[in-house]
């Protein structure tokens, strides 16, 4: 498996407009690579900085932001640092994003079909029945029932899953080798979350796509990523293999987020929420930021950001107290 | 003990014994404050012409059509009035009238209006379809048929303009009263064991308000220009009275003497300015930061819609 | 002493363009003092328009709503009887359930005002009587009361909407997607303080919410929605560990779990029908990997299944199943 994305010391800050003060930093120090054929899972809250992470790798960012870093794609070009004609290859072309609701990301006035021949042909150059040919063909990929009478469809006449299969399909018009999706099944019903996993997941094997899966969601990660990065304002505190992650995670923030959220198969237990809430941008506190909502926090926490350290093979934890270092479990 | 040497301040410095209370900043916009001063200025004018205005507006004392000068700072008119005077107690006409319209309005249409939405059903139809009509009515048209019938004078113009004006208001209430009535929170509050028409009073009411001043407010420079236009075209105030619309009318016969008109229009226009300024920024500072979509848009939405 | 009981509730409502909708068609439910039903559904079962019904905020066209023994009326033009206050309704959405321009203690204070008239002294145990009483009783600081919503994030709103509902002394509480609008990790604390609630002061809930993860870990029993009717009702426990009928099945195997790595989870072939014109038969036969040929010809009635437990499946039925166990014996 080839690295089609390598992300190094990604930062994303925000200057506050007019003002003297310093600029909030909104991502800070990330790095990753996603392979061909992989799916690299990046867990995390609202707020933790995984939204815009990929903003910045699709090169929309909104205005008043800087990023730092770099994030070379086929070992070649730093999306970063694309600008004008050089961006515009990329974007939409060879990598791909996929957001969470469907209905504001499809256009409401043009039919599907328009909508996805004149992606293809703005970026391949295509003819038009060409076009229409492999539209036909990526809407049955994407399991659309009677993709011609679809082609000539609006957006508002599906339901919210057909809508995702039909964006899914825009992203995968330009054979993309990156697909970034930002939640993109959290405003669906979980009977057709399942769907739109196994698509993805058939998508990943056959075309050998390479897909960062962002969610707040722990068992869609669980269900269908190799691997995950948990972040935590800003910053990746723990990367592993899945099922590491879920049965032999080492950060106290990833543990808490595991039994914050109910799973079946617990008893009628309580569910334990984590206590407080995530720190502001602005005034995020000095040393680990999950510090002031840990329970085994110490004093070497907020004394300095720690550092993601490799714990074993695949496995890279932010926490110098360590309390779940195998046979020392408090 | 002194205030000076009382202990906490220090020597030298004054300090006020009384806390100035603090406008919260959305009211101190620019905006605001420009239209207030406008405003604020041309109340105090209106209040104070007979005291401030160099001549009685009416006495026919000078050379008629004398350009501005050092005794005529606006110059005179065709009979010989000066026109300062005459712009300043213009202003004891134009905004008391324009604020007792937009009152009216706001009387016959608000009331018009709240019940059609509280209503809703075939009250509303009937209501909202009169609406319609009279929106349709040509305001001159039916100015004129007023004057016809009972003269002119600007009192009868401020009850044709009354009379018609009213629809906006009222499509607006109607509106507002309806949303809210419908609203989650009246649901609540009626599960809750309260009225229709305690739910009208108690939450309704309030939210309603708000977007009625700002109406209210950008209405009246709509209803002096109105009154003006009216005058103008001589169907509101008669000469002698000194009213800027009727100003503008004898002015627009003799544009080599611009002052007689141009001043008249310039204090027209900064009157209705100074409303719109404050109605917006009003509009601004009302704006219910409270259910703001942002947040909710921010979070997880359902995966259900209503069924 | 069922405090909430629902026979046969059928809702319909006129479409835009006028054809009727049976949103509920025939619904049978009850719920018990101190208890947690949890009404799980997806997009287009009709499960709000059901909350709306069981609360008596719209009428029914069918069937009865009865509160405490008595049957409610809908809201009409008149003040809602005495009698009926024990009966409210949380909404899903709390920034507009709430009035942006009264503070929270008016608010709160609505539901103590004439509940004072008649309720009191019905309840058992001590009632809460004071605004922050109640704001405490739901976790929230007594300077909370002198707030404005807009003031609030969403999960201390939707604590106020609770606060509101208990200030009426109810004995039953209707939930619809109370969480649904809140953050992650907001949504377990919610959860906790709703159980918390049931459990001290004896409120009976009605939890309808797509979320069956979180539904699992709070309600007694769960009733299973799809197409305006209960497919499946059974104790929480017994549903999730043995669920009977295959929509059941279908729910329950979608939701990605951690506690499973690596299993894609099972997608339901299809689309959800239009409640206009619903299937003949099982409603749910078109999607169904096990329908006979009865299926498609009548309507399954709720077969018990064990203590609690009814389903609504051919499946379950006694006669086919020893039908079935004598050919195979064969």
């Amino acid at each position: 498996m080839t690295a089609i994305l390598d992300v190094r010391h990604l930062g994303v800050t925000v200057g506050q407009h007019g003002k003297q003060d310093k600029p909030v930093t909104i991502v800070d120090d990330v790095s990753f690579t996603v392979s061909r054929g992989e799916v690299l899972g990046l867990a995390g809250e609202s707020g933790s900085g995984k939204t815009m992470t990929a903003l910045a790798l699709m090169g929309i960012l909104p205005p008043h932001t800087q990023t730092s870093g770099t994030a070379v794609f086929d070992g070649r070009d730093d999306l970063l640092a694309l600008r004008g004609n050089a961006l515009r290859k990329v974007q939409g072309r060879r990598v791909a994003m996929v957001f969470q609701d469907p209905a504001s990301s499809l256009h409401p006035m043009l039919t599907v079909g328009k909508q996805l021949t004149e992606h293809m042909r703005h970026h391949l150059g295509l003819g038009k029945r060409e076009a229409r040919e492999r539209a036909l063909d990526l809407l049955d990929q994407v399991r659309i029932p009677n993709p011609r009478a679809a082609l000539g469809s609006y957006p508002h006449q599906f339901s919210g899953g057909m809508r995702q299969r039909i964006q899914i399909a825009i992203a995968l018009a330009c054979d993309p080798e990156l697909l970034i999706a930002d939640e993109p099944t959290t405003a669906l019903d979980v009977t057709i979350q399942a769907g739109i996993l196994r698509l993805l997941d058939r998508l990943c094997a056959d075309r050998g796509l390479a897909v960062l899966l962002i969610t707040h969601d722990l068992g869609i990660l669980s269900a269908i990523a190799g691997r995950v990065l948990v972040m935590y304002s800003g910053r990746v505190i723990e990367s592993s293999a899945t099922g590491e992650l879920m049965t032999g995670s080492r950060h106290p923030y990833t543990r808490a987020l595991l039994s914050s959220v109910p799973h079946p198969g617990a008893a009628h237990a309580s569910l334990v929420p984590i206590a407080g809430t995530p720190p502001a941008p602005t005034a995020r506190p000095p040393g680990c930021a999950f510090a002031p909502r840990c329970e085994f926090a110490e004093q070497a926490c907020a004394a300095e950001v720690p550092a993601l350290t490799l714990l074993a093979e695949g496995h890279a934890c932010a926490c110098p107290v360590d309390p779940f270092l195998a046979g020392d479990r408090r | 003990m002194t205030a000076l040497t009382s202990p906490g301040l220090t020597p030298g410095r004054f300090r006020l014994a009384v806390r100035r209370p603090r406008v919260p900043r959305r009211w101190r916009t620019p905006l605001m404050i420009v239209g207030a001063v406008i405003i604020g200025c041309w109340v105090l004018v209106a209040l104070l012409a007979p005291f401030i205005s160099p001549a009685n507006p009416l006495a026919q004392d000078a050379a008629p059509l004398l350009p501005p000068s050092a005794q005529h700072l606006f110059g005179t008119d065709e009979n010989g009035r000066d026109v300062l005077s005459r712009v300043l107690y213009g202003a004891r006409v134009s905004l008391p009238l324009g604020v007792i319209l937009v009152l009216l309005q706001l009387v016959i249409g608000g009331i018009l209006g709240a019940i059609a939405g509280f209503f809703g059903g075939w009250v509303d139809q009937v209501i909202m379809r009169f609406t319609d009509l009279v929106f349709a009515f040509p305001t001159i048209l039916l100015a004129m048929v007023v004057v016809a019938a009972m003269g002119p004078g600007i009192f009868h113009a401020l009850i044709a303009v009354a009379a018609v004006g009213w629809p906006t208001q009222a499509r607006v209430v109607r509106s507002l009263v309806r949303t809210t009535m419908q609203s989650d929170y009246v649901a609540v509050s009626r599960l809750l064991g309260a009225s229709s028409i305690r739910a009208l009073r108690v939450e309704v009411v309030r939210n309603v308000l708000g977007p009625v001043v700002v109406l209210a407010t950008l209405g009246v420079g709509n209803a002096i220009l109105l009154l003006s236009g009216l005058s103008f075209l001589g169907l509101g105030a008669r000469p002698p009275m000194a009213e800027w619309g009727s100003m503008i009318a004898s002015g627009s016969q003799n544009f080599q003497d611009w002052w007689l008109a141009t001043f008249a229009g310039l204090a027209i226009l900064t009157v209705v300015m100074g409303f719109n300024f404050i109605g917006d920024a009003l509009r601004d500072a009302l704006d219910p930061r409270s259910v703001t979509d942002e947040a909710y848009g921010q979070v997880r939405p359902t995966a259900g819609e209503a069924a | 002493m069922t405090v909430l009981e629902l026979t046969d509730v059928e809702v319909t409502y006129q479409r835009g363009d006028g054809t009727p909708v049976r949103a509920v068609a025939g619904v049978s439910l009850t719920v018990n003092p101190g208890e947690i039903v949890g009404l799980v559904g997806e997009t287009g079962c009709g499960k709000s328009s059901l909350a709306r019904a069981a609360c008596g905020l719209t009428p029914v066209s069918g069937g009865t709503v009865s509160f405490e023994g008595r049957p409610v009326r809908a809201l009409g033009a008149r003040e809602r009887p005495v009698e009926d206050l024990g009966l409210q309704l949380v909404m899903q959405n709390p920034y507009s359930s709430l009035n942006p321009r009264r503070r929270v203690e008016q608010q709160v204070a609505d539901g103590m005002r004439r509940a004072a008239q008649g309720r009191a002294g019905q309840h058992p145990g001590p009632a809460p009587h004071t605004v922050h009483e109640l704001l405490a009783l739901v976790g929230l600081p007594s300077e909370t009361a002198r707030r404005y919503p807009y003031q609030l994030s969403g999960g201390q709103r939707q604590r106020v909407a609770l606060a509101r509902a208990l200030a009426a002394q109810p004995s039953v509480i209707v939930l619809d997607e109370p969480l649904s609008a809140l953050d992650v990790s907001v949504q377990a604390q919610v959860a906790n303080l709703l159980r918390h609630l049931a459990d001290e002061l004896r409120v009976g809930m009605l939890l309808i919410s797509h979320d069956l993860a979180i539904v699992h870990h709070i309600a007694d029993r769960t009733a299973v929605m799809y197409l305006g009717r209960l497919v499946e009702t059974a104790p929480t426990r017994e549903l999730w560990s043995s669920p009977v009928h295959p929509y059941s099945r279908a729910l329950i195997g979608a939701i990605p779990t951690t506690a499973s790595v690596g299993r894609l989870p099972e997608a339901l072939t299809g689309e959800v029908p239009d409640p206009a014109s619903p299937p003949s038969g099982c409603r749910f036969h078109p999607r169904c990997a096990h329908r006979m040929d009865q299926c498609q010809l009548t309507e399954p009635p709720a077969f018990g299944h064990g203590s609690g437990w009814q389903v609504a499946c051919w499946l379950a039925d006694p006669a086919v199943s020893s039908a079935l166990a004598s050919s195979e014996e064969a």
